[in-house]
């Protein structure tokens, strides 16, 4: 097995887990943590091919980039079952402040003072830390029609031979 | 693969992108004998923080017209011509700045 390839398949089992999070009834955060994880994965497996003997670059800001990225292959749209090319580049721009919102979940890039599915973190001006598993992410709630949007997203790549 | 094979892939890409993405102030293509290899400008695009260029890569599409490889990096427009290239991709000087009007 190649980089691209394992790193397909590690997302797509984070994704699996995060399924399995939702069904157990888990605290929300938990399956944020593994959605991240699996975009994460995935858009660094598009960093690297298989014949390549180096690993993706360990950058935790590949998500929205690689977002960008998909608009400009004029094929995926077709491969992927979308209706026409333009529905196609809407959605991904539609979905780019979710998806980094999503990114900056990572707890490197959150800090201690921002959201994120791992660690708890300070609001300052309240003098209050917060529990990951005590938070609602309501910005992501996974009611929301472009979470739901995001999700299918990239579902669908990680089950796409691109 | 010819070389003019993958420089009309790389035109057709630039020109196509520049349509679905009209924030594109210039394409790059640094020119490889098996890959396309282009650089996007974007102005909304955050640099990246470690300097270096991360292309995504995709795989040809002859049924598309696109019988090449192709690895895409989008950058912001204060990293033209500054931010480190993949070691196999050549310099900055080795980049042809393709037309997308």
């Amino acid at each position: 097995m190649g980089w691209r390839s394992a790193f397909l398949s590690q997302a797509r089992s984070d994704n699996e887990v995060r399924r399995l999070l939702n069904k157990a009834g888990q605290p929300y955060c938990h399956e944020l943590h593994y959605l991240q994880m699996s975009a994460e994965k995935l858009a660094k497996a598009f960093m690297v091919d298989d014949t390549v003997s180096e690993a993706p670059e360990l950058t935790h800001s590949a998500i929205v980039k690689f977002l960008r990225v998909l608009k400009t292959q004029p094929q995926l749209w077709r491969r992927m079952g979308y209706r026409d090319r333009g529905s196609f580049v809407a959605l991904i721009d539609s979905l780019l402040p979710m998806a980094q919102f999503i990114q900056d979940l990572a707890p490197s890039i959150a800090g201690t003072t921002h959201p994120n599915p791992e660690y708890p973190w300070q609001i300052v001006h309240l003098q209050t830390v917060v529990s990951p598993c005590e938070f609602t992410f309501h910005e992501i709630a996974r009611y929301k029609i472009q979470m739901i949007k995001f999700d299918s997203l990239i579902e669908k790549l990680l089950n796409s031979e691109l | 693969m010819p070389r003019h094979v993958i420089e009309r892939q790389a035109k057709i890409l630039a020109k196509d992108n520049r349509e679905f993405e009209p924030e594109i102030t210039a394409v790059y293509w640094f020119p490889d004998d098996d890959e396309v290899r282009l650089v996007e400008v974007i102005p909304s695009v955050p640099v990246s923080p470690d300097k270096v260029l991360h292309p995504f890569f995709f795989r040809p599409s002859p049924e598309d017209d696109l019988p090449s490889r192709s690895g895409i990096a989008l950058i912001a427009p204060e990293e033209e011509g500054q931010i480190i290239l993949p070691g196999d991709w050549g310099s900055w000087s080795d980049a042809i700045k393709l037309e997308v009007e």
